[in-house]
């Protein structure tokens, strides 16, 4: 099986049961900041974990500003990968990060949106929360560049 | 200049094993030898982009401190990173970080990150809030640059 035919079947299994722990296995990063995901309807709920080790500040405490984009660009490529069911994983060309307020040491959640997608680039929108989705942490925005067909 | 201390007293950069290379006024250079915890994508061994933000922020954070007259809580208000070619498994991560521009308020800052030394795998704008010294913990400027623990560097 070459190598996209195995991830397509990876991607194609994911979104149909819903399961993603196999998807996650083939990122050792998103094992290494907690990340989870689940998928809840047409809705994508990725989770990272408040691991000591995300600690940015420890005085404060807060979490890595990195963590939290390393987190963000996950959940955005993960989203992509599965809504489109891509057999490879697309390219980020740039991220866009704003930080609105510190992450605390606790449970981060965000959702995406696929704000465009042609057939060479695609744009995702991030956005993550801990208290509600209403009152964001942090908003990103994520250019991928697609493989082609 | 205690950026060695800073850097060691942040989780996130000890998990990932960054190290201080150098560090004045205007410039920093950060190291990141690899580790299987920094791979995005485990088929074509590549380095994930999270790894390459944390670093980035981290340098850039850490020159926008190292530029101001005395430590002063500096959160990253935004950062843009360009990706111009993949960072590869097996290999360290090397991040230079310099000054673009101090304000009262805000400190404009630009970073490089290669493996080889003139291919560029991504670069940064990054922005940070001055929160001014008062707003800084007294134990956390004292413990990065009083004269006492400058020997452990």
């Amino acid at each position: 099986m070459t190598y996209s035919d195995s991830m397509a079947q990876l991607v194609s299994e994911t979104q149909r049961s819903g399961h993603w722990e196999t998807l996650l296995e083939q990122i050792p990063y998103a094992g290494f900041i907690g990340l989870t995901a689940q998928t809840l309807g047409d809705e994508i709920l990725f989770c990272m974990e408040p691991l000591e080790s995300n600690t940015g500040n420890p005085l404060l405490p807060a979490l890595h500003g990195g963590v939290i984009a390393g987190f963000m660009e996950t959940a955005a490529t993960l989203n992509l990968m599965v809504s489109l069911n891509v057999d490879q994983v697309p390219k980020v060309i740039d991220f866009t990060i704003d930080y609105l307020r510190s992450g605390k040491m606790k449970p981060t959640y965000a959702t995406c949106i696929l704000s465009r997608q042609g057939q060479r680039i695609a744009n995702v929108q991030v956005n993550a929360w801990q208290k509600d989705r209403e009152t964001p942490i942090a908003t990103a925005r994520v250019n991928f560049l697609m493989h082609d067909k | 200049m205690g950026v060695k201390r800073f850097i060691a007293v942040l989780p996130q950069c000890q998990a990932l094993g960054m190290r201080v290379e150098s560090a004045d006024h205007e410039h920093v250079l950060f190291s990141l030898p690899f580790a299987e915890c920094h791979i995005g994508n485990s088929r074509k061994q590549l380095i994930h982009g999270g790894v390459i933000a944390t670093l980035l922020d981290t340098a850039c954070g850490s020159v926008a401190v190292c530029a101001l007259p005395r430590f002063e809580m500096c959160p990253t208000l935004d950062l843009r990173i360009d990706h111009l070619r993949p960072a590869v498994a097996g290999k360290a991560l090397y991040c230079r970080a310099s000054i673009v521009q101090v304000t009262p308020r805000i400190v404009f800052t630009e970073g490089v990150v290669y493996q080889e030394k003139g291919r560029p795998v991504s670069r940064a704008v990054a922005n940070f809030m001055r929160l001014g010294a008062g707003k800084t913990p007294v134990e956390m400027d004292e413990a990065l640059f009083s004269p006492n623990n400058e020997g452990e560097e």
